[in-house]
């Protein structure tokens, strides 16, 4: 039991006690009160004592491993790349304005009425500020967040002026961008087999094929192929690999043997098929993007919908469901994450049971559960965009010419900046 | 439990403050347990590190405690009372008081109000630059030059 420390002054007992005396492990009671990793951070910076009991988050470290590359499969190449474990957040400013400069200028928004409310997001990767030029940050220590959007000049937001939350994390090739054109990467996904020894077995999707490395034997190795579509997205969950491909198809992969077998609904949808995970690791779902109406002569973009599923994992199947709680889905940029409402305020644009497809193009809306459409013949049994809060996305890699009359993907900063009408 | 709730003990502060408590109340706090169970109890058990004020708070506390004591694991209900009592409790002290019940609660080892404690100084550290915390806390910097620098680039984060 720790020793309370000795009044400095014993007469007068209203002078403020010294905190940095209060004994190591009662300070340490507090730091596991702090769930917020950046709050962490911030006590880190008061005073030694305080940063020696205060352990640096680990959410916020990014373990990183040296793999054999994969640029020339099948041929073996001694050169090396790097695949990094990458945190990832949704920043609210709590400042509409804050982020004005970033969304101004050059982009396709321009000329929209400038009194129209709205509440900015930002979502991907954090990372340490690498740029040697840390003078822009005022005064007192306290943490900051560069958004480097291409094309604009990069914009400082302090951490107080933002409301933060956890997306989860997502592994990363380094220099390798999933979604420029001229790669052939299109993601990576990661499970540890064994903790002790710290072997690990990584799932890459190369455009046509999968690759699969361990930790054994470090050396790129075909999967068995379950579909005779393209891969399009490759997820890690609960200790199995899940991939969906081009076709609608979606298999599952057993991590030791590399095999894959279909796990598909038992009604599929045809559509693109989104998988994201939710919390650190609790649920896996299944978003279907379609057409209610396939056979209609002409395509209705404004009227497609969305069907949820949850994945039972004890009976290995997608269990349809009409209410997601307090998440709300972010997909189609980067990687598709949720992340829980409950502690957005209301009336800021996002709300918790609802989705939002950032891929659809510059503008979209949330998609909510049993939207009366006005059209009788409309299932209300479906997920249908609620036309209330417009969602301007701002795609932070923009499409240029690349020189040989070929528009290439501009993938400096996979951050993805949400504009909210209210 | 008869005979707890009759039998009393007087606790008294190192400024020469008596409380009588109900033997209930007073094993709240594990170290007056101890002393109750060796027999050592018999006249006013001394607390030696705790003034008059702080233990009258802590008695609050732990009467409150004992008198609305969820029924069981699955009193839901009792327990969200209890806490919404807690964070009312904690409302009425500074910085100073917390510090010496943070003090108290672990001396007399109740672990319900160290844990209580601790939460309000977590509480108030979220949302503060560290300038402010050092305000708030009394808190020196005792960072070099070198060192504040190298906190500068740790707090400098980057959307990548």
């Amino acid at each position: 039991m720790a020793e309370p420390v000795k009044k400095k002054k014993t007469s007068s007992s209203s002078l403020m006690p010294d905190w940095s005396l209060l004994p190591e492990e009662l300070l340490h009671i507090v730091s596991t009160h702090m769930e917020d990793c950046f709050d962490v951070v911030h006590a880190r910076s008061v005073c030694s004592s305080w940063r020696s009991t205060f352990p640096f988050p680990p959410s916020l470290l990014r373990p990183s491993y040296s793999l054999p590359t994969f640029a020339e499969f099948p041929s073996v190449s001694k050169d090396l790349c790097t695949l990094e474990k990458i945190t990832l957040f949704l920043f609210r400013a709590k400042i509409p304005s804050v982020a004005a400069d970033v969304l101004t200028s050059q982009y396709f928004w321009d000329g929209m009425a400038a009194d129209v409310s709205t509440s900015e997001y930002f979502l991907g990767g954090i990372g340490p500020d690498k740029s040697e030029d840390h003078t822009e940050l005022s005064s007192p220590i306290q943490c900051s967040v560069k958004v480097n959007v291409p094309r604009t000049d990069s914009t400082l937001m302090n951490m107080h002026d933002c409301q933060i939350l956890p997306l989860g994390h997502q592994y990363r090739m380094i220099g390798w961008y999933p979604e420029s054109w001229s790669t052939e990467y299109r993601g990576v996904a990661f499970l540890p087999l064994n903790k002790e020894k710290g072997e690990f077995v990584v799932l890459l999707n190369y455009y046509k094929v999968l690759l699969a490395l361990r930790s054994a034997d470090m050396r790129w190795m075909r999967v068995k192929e379950t579909s005779e579509a393209c891969c399009a997205e490759l997820t890690a969950f609960k200790g199995r690999f899940y991939a969906s491909f081009l076709n609608g198809d979606i298999s599952v992969y057993d991590p030791y043997t590399l095999i894959g077998t279909p796990l598909m609904p038992s009604q599929p949808l045809r559509g693109w098929k989104y998988l994201v995970r939710s919390g650190d690791d609790d649920e896996l779902f299944l978003v279907e993007h379609f057409d209610p109406y396939p056979e209609a002569d002409v395509i209705d973009l404004t009227n497609q919908a969305c069907r949820v599923s949850r994945l039972d994992e004890e009976a290995d199947k997608w269990v349809e469901v009409s209410d997601l709680g307090d998440r709300v889905f972010f997909l189609g940029h980067y990687d598709n994450v949720s992340c829980s409402a409950k502690e957005l305020p209301s009336g800021c644009g996002v709300s918790g049971n609802s989705i939002v497809l950032t891929s659809m193009g510059p503008v979209a809306y949330a998609y909510k559960h049993g939207v009366h459409t006005g059209e009788e013949e409309d299932d209300l049994n479906c997920w249908r965009s609620l036309r209330e809060n417009c969602v301007n996305c701002l795609m932070t890699s923009p499409m240029v010419a690349d020189g040989e009359n070929r528009m290439k993907q501009l993938s400096t900063s996979p951050v993805m900046v949400l504009r909210v009408e209210l | 439990m008869a005979s707890s709730s009759t039998n009393k003990f007087v606790l008294k502060s190192n400024d020469d403050v008596s409380f009588e408590v109900t033997e209930a109340v007073a094993r709240e706090f594990q170290v007056i347990a101890h002393i109750i169970d060796d027999d050592c109890a018999k006249k006013a058990i001394p607390l030696s590190n705790v003034t008059g004020e702080i233990l009258s708070k802590m008695i609050e506390y732990g009467k409150k405690h004992i008198e609305e004591a969820p029924v069981d694991e699955e009193d839901e209900e009792g327990k969200k009372k209890l806490q919404i009592w807690d964070e009312e409790f904690m409302k009425q002290f500074n910085m100073e008081i917390v510090f010496q019940l943070i003090l108290a609660s672990n001396y007399l080892n109740n672990k319900g109000l160290l844990d209580l404690t601790c939460c309000t100084v977590a509480d108030h550290i979220k949302d503060m630059t560290p300038d402010e915390v050092r305000t708030l806390f009394n808190v020196k910097n005792d960072y070099t030059t070198e060192e504040e620098e190298e906190i500068r680039k740790e707090n400098s984060w980057a959307f990548e």
